[in-house]
């Protein structure tokens, strides 16, 4: 009886075990298959730096005229926290983007977006204040892209397949885009006055690129996006989210 | 009893060993079907005169990709033209960004937008404020980093994406990359992509 007993103990422990075993290690490292595209992917929580890691990664990003793409980087430091964000912003601010305006430097792109501040939580700024908020990546045409980006032609190239000049882009970074009029956000910022030759006026940037911009919920809380193929976000709920009043005791 | 204990746990440790091993082997993603167009041997690179300074940490970072498989070599060329890499350093990002560097692939003199074609060259910026000598101050990166990044990047190129294994180079640097050049990992990755 008792090496009967012994033995479904046992039992039960290796199934345990190889279960979680079989979770841990191919979870991570699972085979997703999309049509005709095998891709490794890695299934981690709290990293939204691939495009890769995106559980909604879909390899079309063709949408009806507009073509978008996202440029691949190395980061010295991701902001994943609250405390990690606030400590490190000058100035946390909710606002609504009024106004994005494409501008060039170094044969790269830019948006410069006009942000009206709704709350201050940290920062010499107020209610009603209108700022510059520059971030890299952008939209424009690809005609304006070709002539402002100045991209050289190689002696290995065929350049065939030349893109319409009207046709549309949308430029980010690891699966993050620009802000648009009418969007609703928090926002870490940092002083980067004199960045852009062109602006005199204060201009701020988001601390870690994307990593301090988050968007207004429906429950009143703001949620980073997922990286994404396209611009129309997805909002899942391991994403850090942010309440009002995490952003009141700030102040 | 003590030899069926003895058993039990030999045949346990035999079980996390096989379990394990296999799923440790492949750390690598790769940004889509796509792949350096006509393969990624004797490619060649460029260092444009604003990278001067930082030639070397660039140069020695490319060239780790080199003397693992025959199927991706890369060489620095002074002929720009030629280039399938052309690397740049500059004020290319505001100054709370923590981007160290950024690669963008080209296709047919316009920006890759689909990983699941095959893309011709790229251009890596390298942030100035970020990719420069340490200043005992906290500021700056060590050989070690800069290197490192620089052969992140040209990862990118080769069509790898990110991971979060931090003794792979294609981790980032701000997810606690340990690694100065290609692990097994990493070399795993090229090969799916290219064959061996």
């Amino acid at each position: 009886m008792k090496k009967v007993k012994n033995i479904v103990i046992a039992s039960t422990i290796l199934i345990t075990f190889a279960l979680s075993g079989c979770n841990s290690s191919m979870a991570s490292y699972k085979t997703k298959s999309m049509g005709d595209k095998e891709m490794l992917t890695e299934n981690t929580v709290g990293n939204a730096s691939s495009l890769a890691n995106s559980s909604d990664f879909i390899p079309i990003i063709d949408e009806g005229n507009t073509r978008y793409f996202s440029w691949h980087t190395d980061r010295i430091r991701n902001y994943q926290s609250f405390d990690d964000l606030s400590s490190n912003a000058p100035a946390v601010v909710t606002g609504e983007c009024i106004e994005t305006t494409t501008v060039y430097k170094l044969h790269n792109i830019y948006t410069l977006s006009r942000i009206c501040i709704q709350d201050v939580y940290k920062g010499d700024l107020h209610h009603g204040d209108n700022i510059w908020v520059v971030e890299c990546g952008g939209r424009t045409t690809f005609g304006e892209y070709d002539y402002n980006c100045m991209v050289d032609e190689k002696e290995f190239e065929n350049n065939e397949d030349r893109l319409p000049d009207d046709y549309q882009l949308v430029i980010g970074i690891d699966g993050f885009y620009p802000l648009k009029s009418g969007e609703s956000v928090l926002l870490f910022l940092g002083d980067t006055s004199g960045f852009l030759p062109g602006v005199s006026d204060p201009l701020y940037d988001i601390i870690g690129d994307t990593d301090g911009k988050l968007y207004a919920q429906q429950d009143g809380t703001y949620r980073k996006a997922s990286p994404s193929q396209t611009d129309h976000y997805v909002f899942d709920e391991g994403n850090l989210t942010i309440s009002v009043e995490e952003l009141e005791s700030l102040e | 009893m003590k030899k069926r204990v003895g058993k039990f746990i030999s045949f346990f440790a035999a079980l996390v060993v096989a379990f394990l091993i296999p799923f440790t082997t492949f750390a690598y993603n790769r940004l889509g079907t796509g792949k350096v167009s006509g393969g990624a041997s004797g490619l060649l690179f460029y260092i444009d005169s604003s990278a001067y300074e930082y030639r070397h940490s660039i140069m020695y970072g490319i060239q780790y990709w080199n003397g693992h498989i025959s199927t991706v070599s890369v060489y620095q060329t002074t002929n720009k033209p030629s280039s399938r890499c052309d690397n740049y350093w500059g004020s290319y990002f505001p100054a709370n960004s923590t981007i160290i560097a950024e690669t963008q692939l080209i296709l047919n003199n316009q920006p890759t937008y689909n990983y699941n074609v095959d893309w011709y060259w790229c251009k890596i910026f390298y942030n100035q404020n970020i990719y420069k000598y340490e200043d005992g101050q906290g500021n700056g990166l060590s050989y070690f980093n800069r290197k490192g990044t620089a052969c992140h990047e040209y990862g990118h190129f080769l069509g790898l994406a990110h991971v979060s294994t931090t003794a792979c180079i294609m981790c980032q640097l701000g997810s606690g990359r340990t690694a100065g050049q290609p692990s097994n990992d990493d070399i795993n990755g090229i090969t799916a992509i290219y064959g061996s």
